[in-house]
């Protein structure tokens, strides 16, 4: 089953996911523009530091020049020559002077010795006065007095006009460095405003770039268009959220929660159908939704509607499935199941169990000497009468052709035998003559019981059980309800044999100790003489015979096994030249190995000895008559190539001569109790005669089994038998031995 | 007749630029003073006068009228010599503000006038003509008093005028006060009404006062006080005359210096009026040459 999510997970995953990408894809525009924006800041901070230093120089060369300038001057040489006025002429004539600029904060001269000219005066010196009192070695450098006094401090040497190597004194300016660069300056990058030292007191030239602090001047349509595009990344940003929001709860309100409701709809549908078919629909907003709704409702309905009819139906179908049409009692399956239920139920409950069989005697002579409308009213009728009898609410089961059972619990053996005997006798005591069925109709009843308490293996065997008691009823002329007794095992001894069920399925299995006895048949004819193979199991101290072979064999349904088994041994007896040359041999094949779809295959190997060996294979009557669609195909092939068709022990059952015609085989044998009985009345004898003498009409070949007198031979001769079989003609060895009484 | 000699004087300028002159600086320092002065000395021999040229009120040898005066007169093969008076400024050489400290003394001045003519003499020049240039005409008319020296031919004084006078704006009290001053030993410098420095020469009143003495008497005085001969030469178009007045001509006219007025010059004797200048001055020269 493939991982199913949920609606709701989707639509948050999906909406999480565009809100993601929506707000990356924002996000990335702004650091993007953020980027771009701290470039042109750094383009602008490189610009205006250019710009600054650019005028610092400029400024220091124009102070230079105004410097030298300064000591070119006249005046100047007239102070440091005769300094008796320097005072006035410092403070009236200097600052008036063309000289003396506007930055100026002081200009001073110095003597040769750098001592202060104006020191030289008496209570002259003045605190505000910017310029030391004696020079010292920098001819530049600032001088930084907080809060916003930012001197640059020059000088330079006067040189003697008569002699320019000798110093006469120095001219020393303090200049207002911000004003200076204000003065002769205009700035395009630099925030002037906001250009000042770090640091205060002394700052040699070198130290320069480090103590000044500068920025670029902000662009107000740069600035103001960044908090534009800022306010439109955080409206945006906003934007997205509340529309991821608003389009969540838009799709939840309107598809999601609609659909949930359906869900639950349909899911109170399912669990609540039965309690609560009618609950109370939602109302939607969407026209489909309630469309959907009431379509589903609809359909609901219809399908409970179906699904009532539908189990109506399948309880119908079930109770015909579990009922025998013909006689509307349970059938095999219902039988099954109960059994089995019962079973299950045994294992809490340990009560006394009754497993009863009824069968029909001699039905199939029946049904084929009356038509099959006789035979089922026979059934229904058997099956009405047996529900009659049995008390109040036992069931009858018909479990095969003309086979009924039933299951009695909780009663001891005294009252399952009543229970057996009304039934029988309400049975027999049916006027079936109503059906214009001359011969008396018999019933047999076969009982398996067990007493409460006993264990399961006890029960489980029963029906075995009750079929063993069955066969014993239906050999039985008189006793017609039989209770199984545990010495009716002797006659399943095999059955409970370790040792020989050992052998036989071994042999099955195998092959091994099988061997063949051959039994002469003798054409009364020609003398001509063939062999019926017969099975035995060899052993060193014992001789298995067909008895206890075909019980365990039957009972473990492993018929084709050891047809196969018999074949592979013939076959290897004729390879191995282990047969006389030239005699003729007869094989019984089982009706269930005649049913498989490679029986052709199996007898191919036999085709090479066809020529020197006359092979018929013999198959009961049963498989014919029962199977004659089926078969009928089989054999015809088989008869093209070679082989002929024997059918076996006719006259065991009641096997209907209107078959005869139409029978794809060669021979007929008669069943040994046929020829016995021509040893009795007349009327027999006649009517044996007349049916000898109809399947020699047909063109078969008769073989009369049972010959075992001379009386017997003699009959069989008169009667029209082909071909005779017996003790009196030979009984079966494990070699192939001419018959020693007939010459 | 003007055309062609101003094509002569400007080809005599353009021969000064063009011809190297052995013009040299001449330093000297005046007995009495506490500096040094120089001068532009062009030395063309002996054979003619030396010519002493001197300079106005705070104006330096370089001064156009002067220079002019030189040039010409060296191109002419005279040895010229142009001194800076210091102004108590080691070799001076721009020209002082109204406002700048003015320490120096008409005495300075004179002294200074005095060492260069004794320069001269030592150079050999016996003969020598003395051209003063407005103020430097006073100081060389007070240098020549009481004694002229006996290597000095003449005077040629070119825009004589004084420098004290109330129509000049020296004001009685401002002197006083000056006077009041120096008296009391205080010589700090202050500003004072000077000629065209209207409240604004800086000078102590030592300096002012010295300068002071020279007044409209006194320049006539002088004048005529000289025993050797003084020739006089003003500009008709002098804006001087607007304080002093035309008389001052009529009085120089009266006194012995022989005075001749170029038409339309000005104090300076600027633009076509400088070779009018030159040639009256020449003439002048010539004409003491002759005696």
């Amino acid at each position: 089953m493939n991982p199913s999510i949920s609606a709701k997970h989707v639509l948050i995953g999906f909406m999480t996911l565009a809100l993601t990408l929506l707000l990356t894809a924002n996000f990335g525009l702004y650091f993007q523009g953020k980027n771009i924006q701290s470039s042109v800041h750094e383009t602008a901070q490189i610009e205006a530091q250019k710009e600054l230093f650019s005028a610092i120089d400029r400024n220091f060369h124009m102070i230079d020049q105004q410097l030298k300038k300064l000591t070119e001057w006249d005046e100047v040489h007239q102070q440091l020559n005769q300094p008796s006025y320097y005072y006035y002429w410092r403070d009236q004539r200097l600052a008036e002077s063309e000289f003396f600029q506007p930055y100026y904060v002081e200009l001073d001269l110095y003597q040769a010795d750098q001592i202060k000219l104006s020191h030289l005066v008496k209570d002259h010196a003045q605190a505000a006065e910017v310029l030391p009192k004696q020079l010292n070695t920098q001819t530049r450098y600032f001088l930084i007095q907080p809060p916003n006094r930012d001197y640059l401090i020059v000088s330079r040497a006067v040189h003697s006009r008569q002699d320019p190597s000798q110093v006469i004194g120095y001219v020393a300016i303090a200049i207002d460095f911000f004003k200076l660069l204000q003065q002769d300056n205009q700035f395009y990058y630099l925030d002037f405003a906001y250009l000042h030292f770090n640091r205060s007191g002394f700052i040699a030239m070198h130290q320069l770039k480090d103590a000044l602090e500068y920025r670029a001047i902000s662009n107000p349509v740069s600035d103001h268009l960044w908090s534009l595009i800022e306010e439109f990344v955080t409206k945006f940003a906003l934007i997205i959220l509340i529309t991821t929001l608003l389009v969540f709860g838009f799709i939840k309100l309107i598809f999601l929660d609609p659909l949930q409701r359906l869900t639950k709809f349909v899911k109170n549908l399912r669990h609540q159908a039965q309690t609560d078919p009618t609950q109370e629909k939602s109302a939607f907003l969407l026209q489909e939704y309630q469309n959907l709704q009431n379509q589903l409702t609809d359909y609901h309905q219809a399908l409970l509607e179906a699904q009532a009819q539908l189990s109506q139906q399948n309880q119908q179908l079930w109770q015909i499935s579990r009922t025998d049409p013909l006689t509307e009692v349970y059938n095999r399956r219902a039988f099954d199941d109960a059994w089995q239920a019962l079973l299950k139920q045994y294992a809490s409950q340990s009560i006394s169990i009754a497993y009863m069989l009824f069968d029909c005697d001699h039905f199939k002579a029946l049904n084929d000497t009356y038509g099959h409308q006789v035979g089922d009213q026979l059934i229904k009728i058997s099956a009405q009468t047996l529900q009659r009898s049995f008390p109040a609410g036992q069931h009858i089961y018909r479990i095969g052709g003309d086979e009924f059972a039933s299951i009695v619990i909780d009663k001891n053996i005294d009252e399952i035998e009543k229970i057996a005997q009304k039934a029988l006798s309400d049975l027999i005591s049916y006027p079936f003559v109503q059906l214009d069925i001359k011969e008396k109709v018999s019933f047999s009843v076969g009982v398996g019981y067990a007493n409460a308490n006993q264990p399961i293996e006890n029960i489980e065997v029963l029906p075995r059980q009750a079929d063993i008691a069955m066969y014993k009823a239906k050999h039985s002329p008189h006793n017609k309800v039989h209770f199984y007794q545990h010495e009716h095992d002797t006659l399943n001894q095999s059955l409970v044999s370790n040792k020989r069920l050992n052998q036989v399925l071994n042999a099955a299995y195998t092959g091994q100790n099988i061997c063949l006895h051959y039994q002469p048949i003798l054409n009364i004819e020609t003398q001509a003489i063939y062999y019926e193979a017969l099975v035995r199991l060899q052993f060193d101290d014992e001789t298995v015979f067909p008895a206890d072979i075909f019980t365990i064999i039957a009972h473990h349904r492993l018929e084709v096994e050891l047809d196969q088994q018999i074949l592979n041994y013939l076959l290897s007896q004729l390879q191995n030249q282990k047969l006389p040359p030239n005699i003729g041999l007869s094989v019984n094949i089982s009706a269930k190995t005649l049913l498989q779809p490679f029986i052709i295959d199996l007898f191919e190997p036999f085709l090479a000895y066809l020529t020197q060996h006359k092979i018929v294979i013999e198959i009961t009557e049963s498989v014919l008559i029962e199977h004659i669609q089926d078969v009928s195909f089989v054999l015809n092939k088989l008869r093209r190539q070679g082989f002929l068709i024997a059918l076996d022990d006719f006259g065991s059952g009641y096997s209907s001569i209107r078959y005869l015609a139409n029978m794809p085989v060669d021979i007929v044998k008669f069943d040994m109790t046929l020829t016995h009985a021509l040893d009795a009345d007349l009327k027999t004898q006649r009517l044996i005669q007349s049916t000898a003498h109809m399947i020699r009409e047909a063109g078969y070949e008769l073989v009369m089994e049972g010959v075992e007198t001379q009386q017997q031979l003699e009959q069989a001769t008169q009667a029209g038998a082909t071909n005779i079989q017996g003790y009196f003609i030979g009984k079966p060895s494990f070699k192939p031995n001419p018959p020693g009484l007939v010459a | 007749m003007t055309m062609p000699k101003y094509l002569v004087l400007t080809l005599c300028n353009l021969l000064l630029f063009a011809l190297p002159l052995q013009a040299k600086q001449v330093i000297l320092q005046a007995s009495t003073s506490h500096v040094e002065g120089q001068a532009r000395y062009l030395d063309n021999g002996h054979n003619r006068p030396a010519l002493l040229i001197l300079h106005g009120f705070s104006a330096t040898h370089n001064y156009p009228t002067v220079q002019a005066l030189q040039d010409y007169f060296s191109l002419s093969g005279f040895t010229t010599l142009a001194p800076t008076l210091s102004l108590q400024i080691p070799l001076r050489s721009q020209p002082v503000q109204c406002n700048s400290l003015h320490t120096h003394t008409l005495q300075q001045d004179i002294a200074e006038v005095n060492a260069w003519i004794d320069w001269l003499e030592q150079q050999g020049h016996q003969d020598i003509i003395l051209i003063g240039h407005s103020s430097g005409s006073q100081t060389l008319l007070e240098a020549m008093i009481p004694h002229t020296p006996k290597s000095i031919k003449a005077l040629i004084l070119t825009s004589l005028f004084y420098l004290n006078g109330e129509e000049l704006g020296n004001l009685e009290s401002e002197i006083q006060i000056a006077q009041d001053l120096l008296s009391q030993g205080n010589n700090a410098p202050r500003k004072f009404n000077f000629l065209f420095c209207q409240n604004d020469y800086l000078a102590t009143p030592e300096s002012y006062l010295s300068y002071l003495t020279i007044t409209r008497a006194r320049v006539l005085e002088t004048i005529n006080q000289l025993d050797i001969p003084s020739y006089s030469v003003m500009g008709s178009a002098d804006s001087r005359y607007t304080q002093v007045g035309e008389k001052w001509l009529r009085e120089l006219n009266a006194s012995q210096t022989e005075l001749s007025v170029i038409e339309g010059a000005n104090h300076f004797f600027t633009g076509e009026h400088e070779g009018l200048l030159h040639d009256r001055v020449e003439v002048i020269i010539n004409k003491i040459t002759s005696k």
